[in-house]
């Protein structure tokens, strides 16, 4: 819980260090001070719903997630605005929403009595549809990792037979792609073949760390951000690389482990309930997925997918579900045997009485 | 389940090390991938990752003074002593280069023998003072001036207006009139009637060498019905209110002397629309010219547009260098060039290192070539050339006026010296400037009187064989 609250801590101050004097226009405290609110609101609402069992006791809700992904994100292939491969609805990314309504469903389906894994990919399905409608299938990976990590998390068995399905899955995107993945699949292995194109943002994200070298070569300056692409956003982390040389890198990628291992040694602990330790875990899996698929993209580990570093890259909807999930983390927390559940159960009593009937 | 959280925690610590692992081979390797060197030698924007690798090679004119070399302040800017003037063959160093700056980029580029911290230099047949005289005398209006050496093609300038500024290209990069146009290499001209060089050749060759012609003042059609092919002076007459009688049995040297254009034309239709093809395919005009042979990305020049004569017409048209003629100065410089030195066209060269060749051996017969050259010494001494001679210079030279489909005419002159021994051809070209002799002929003469104190044309006998020692 410490190690959480410290990583994740740390992680916020660097990326409000980073926003706040990116070389790239800064994001401003007001906008960033919005998405942390807006983050704080969504949190406090993951929380409740854990905290309370919500989940449990309306099942309906749960249902009710999967296919409200597909709606929302069918609504903004219709209405939204295509931009840099992403497609935005009123400045915001909705798509940034799915990741915590999938891990709650995740947590969800994981914690039934029968019929878990069925539950589990019928429910996952949805959520890849939606994110293949908008081509953003970076986001489809976090979800699929982030579920992966969950389900091991619950139980190896269940964790082995997801990760073959989304092995199976994942190869066959490699070998029959769609073309906006295949163009992504081709500057993955050949940025060369396509140096002014396709290639350019690798090749000048690559530029950008082999200047920032072991220890930064723009440190306080940004001077990177004038002509690396999308240096506030997608290649954040070249421009941090260039800041800070590997030095900074290494400091971030140690605090997205520690975030990683901190939630999930919160959530291994947790007494409350299972689906709220399992929430937890996927929170955690999710932000740290998240993580590993951008840089991994950046420094060509993999193809880029178009997702932004959490807490770092600009962008206020996807601060806010990061800082929303952070703290849906916490629910799984302190809720040890001499916690208040008498206590708890009388507060929901008053409110839902519902939920004494189903306990009784 | 804290077993496996621990895994899980494992994982994502290894996963990270792996993304960290890659960035440091990011970091590292630049520097010895040769395709990420090429990149960011081409697209390299930053000063730190510039100094990780091989300092690029400089450009040299002739004489080893500085065309380009790598600005003082590091990075990736050039620095251009010669500024716009030499822009155009020299080129711009940028994410897309021109000129040689492109064509020697795998030398310039590549860790040298000698030292393998810097790129290879590369040395130009070009010479700084004379390029910088060339530019400086179009005095911004737009046209070239192509200057070579006709025994062995060496370009000793080659001037295109208006330039811009190669160390800062897109700050040109919005004004209109073509800057980028390297025009004495790219550009197609209408020739006018420094085409007659040629089609005096051609007939010569074909055994017309003492035809005498008449030049009615009417002009003379081609072919029935044809618009007739007229004088510069009826035009002129004509003008004026003035009468001009046209010429009788005019033989060939006067004709040329005075650039009359009946007389090409007629004769080029006594020769034959064959005879002008096989002599324009001889003569290799057509194809475009490989200016660096050692270059890795040949350095390439448009030639000449010759199409064949289609009717008679067409021919007498394209024989004074009118219709649907096109050259540019570099090919005019090599038409007169092929006169000088013999009937051979010298291989146009603009690397120093590039051994001389010849373009097309015998493109005119060498009793051809001598012959024009002696009328283009006529055409200094007493006809439309009058304006250029230099004393102990022995120039020859042709003039023409070349009529374009808009604005008014070209403006052309191309000239070599001396008549016994050339050694210099220079080819102008102002655009939209009237006649020849107005406009292109100063700019020329002064380029010769520049070559010769350059100590590029060495006048063995003469009076001013003594200044020029002396100098």
């Amino acid at each position: 819980m410490r190690l959480f609250a410290l990583s994740s801590v740390l992680l916020a101050a660097a990326g409000a260090y980073w926003q706040l004097h990116s070389p790239h226009g800064p994001a401003g405290a007001k906008s960033l001070a919005a998405a942390a609110a807006t983050g704080a609101a969504g949190g406090a609402a993951l929380f409740a719903i854990l905290r309370k069992n919500a989940l449990e006791h309306f099942p309906a809700l749960a249902f009710a997630l999967p296919p409200a992904a597909l709606a929302v994100a069918a609504a903004v292939k219709l209405l939204g605005v295509s931009y840099r491969g992403g497609v935005f609805l009123g400045g915001m990314n909705p798509t940034e929403i799915f990741k915590p309504m999938a891990v709650l469903y995740t947590a969800f389906a994981l914690s039934r009595e029968r019929a878990r894994l069925p539950l589990l990919c019928g429910g996952l399905a949805f959520f890849a549809a939606a994110g293949a409608i908008l081509n953003d299938f970076g986001l489809v990976a976090v979800i699929a990792i982030s579920a992966l990590c969950t389900a091991f998390f619950r139980s190896a068995a269940a964790g082995a037979a997801l990760f073959a399905g989304g092995a199976a899955l994942a190869g066959a995107l490699f070998a029959f792609p769609p073309a906006h993945v295949a163009r992504r699949i081709t500057a993955w292995l050949d940025p060369f073949a396509d140096a002014t194109g396709s290639g350019w943002q690798f090749l000048k994200a690559q530029e950008t760390m082999a200047a920032g070298g072991v220890f930064g070569a723009y440190f306080g300056e940004g001077g990177a951000g004038a002509w690396l692409p999308v240096s506030e956003s997608d290649f954040v982390f070249a421009a941090v690389c260039g800041e800070f040389g590997l030095a900074g890198c290494a400091v971030l990628l140690a605090l997205y482990v520690l975030y990683a291992a901190g939630g999930l040694a919160v959530a291994a602990r947790a007494r409350a309930s299972a689906t709220a330790a399992t929430a937890a875990a996927g929170f955690a899996c999710s932000v740290a997925a998240q993580a590993l698929v951008n840089t991994g993209g950046v420094v060509r580990a993999m193809p880029m997918t178009g997702i932004t570093l959490p807490f770092v890259s600009h962008g206020g909807s996807s601060l806010a579900v990061t800082i929303a999930m952070t703290i849906g983390v916490f629910a799984a927390a302190g809720t040890a045997a001499e916690e208040q559940p008498k206590r708890a159960k009388r507060k929901f009593a008053t409110i839902k009485p519902v939920t004494d009937k189903q306990r009784t | 389940m804290k077993t496996r959280s621990a895994i899980l925690s494992l994982l994502f610590a290894a996963l990270a090390a792996c993304v960290f692992w890659i960035t440091c081979s990011r970091v590292f390797s630049s520097a010895d991938d040769p395709r990420m060197i090429r990149f960011l030698r081409k697209y390299g924007q930053s000063p730190e990752a510039a100094e990780r690798l091989v300092e690029r090679g400089c450009i040299l004119d002739c004489n080893g003074d500085i065309l380009s070399a790598p600005a003082q302040d590091g990075g990736w800017k050039r620095d251009y002593p010669l500024g716009e003037a030499a822009a155009h063959p020299v080129g711009a160093f940028g994410p897309d280069p021109t000129g040689c700056e492109r064509a020697f980029d795998e030398t310039l580029s590549r860790p040298s023998a000698i030292d393998p911290s810097r790129g290879g230099s590369v040395a130009l047949t070009i010479d700084a003072p004379l390029q910088s005289k060339a530019y400086s005398l179009l005095a911004g209006r737009a046209g070239a001036v192509v200057a070579l050496d006709p025994r062995d093609g060496r370009i000793l300038a080659a001037a295109s207006s208006p330039g811009y500024d190669p160390a800062n290209p897109r700050a040109a990069a919005d004004s209109s009139g073509g800057c980028f146009v390297n025009r004495a290499f790219d550009g197609l001209y209408p020739p006018g009637s420094v085409f007659k060089i040629f089609t005096a050749a051609m007939a010569v060759d074909a055994g017309l060498e003492n035809e005498t012609l008449s030049a009615p003042a009417a002009g003379w059609s081609p072919a029935p019905g044809a618009p007739p092919v007229r004088d510069h002076e009826a035009l002129a007459a004509a003008r004026s209110g003035a009468r001009w009688r046209g010429r009788r049995a005019e033989n060939m040297e006067n004709a040329f002397a005075r650039s009359s254009n009946v007389y090409f034309a007629r004769i080029a239709c006594l020769a034959g629309a064959e005879r002008f093809n096989a002599t324009a395919e001889r003569s290799c005009l057509r194809n475009s010219f490989s200016l660096a042979p050692g270059a890795a990305s040949p350095m390439r020049a448009a030639g000449a547009s010759i199409p064949p004569p289609e009717n008679a017409a067409d021919l007498a048209a394209m024989a004074i260098g009118q219709g649907r003629l096109q050259l540019s100065p570099l090919a005019v410089a090599l038409l007169a060039a092929t006169a000088a030195n013999g009937g051979d066209m010298p291989a146009p060269t603009i690397e120093a290192e590039a051994p001389p060749r010849i373009l097309a051996r015998a493109a005119f017969s060498p009793h051809a070539a001598a012959k024009v050259k002696s009328m283009m010494r006529a055409a200094v001494l007493r006809g439309t050339a009058r304006g250029c001679d230099i004393p102990g210079m022995e120039v020859c030279a042709k003039t023409g006026t070349a009529q374009t489909g808009s604005g008014g005419d070209h403006s052309w002159f191309v000239c070599f010296a001396p008549e016994s021994a050339p050694q210099i051809v220079v080819a102008v070209v102002v655009e939209h400037a009237g006649f020849g002799a107005e406009a292109a002929l100063p700019v020329a003469r002064e380029m010769l009187a520049a070559a010769r104190e350059r100590g590029f044309v060495e006048t063995g006998t003469g009076p001013a064989a003594g200044e020029t020692e002396a100098e």
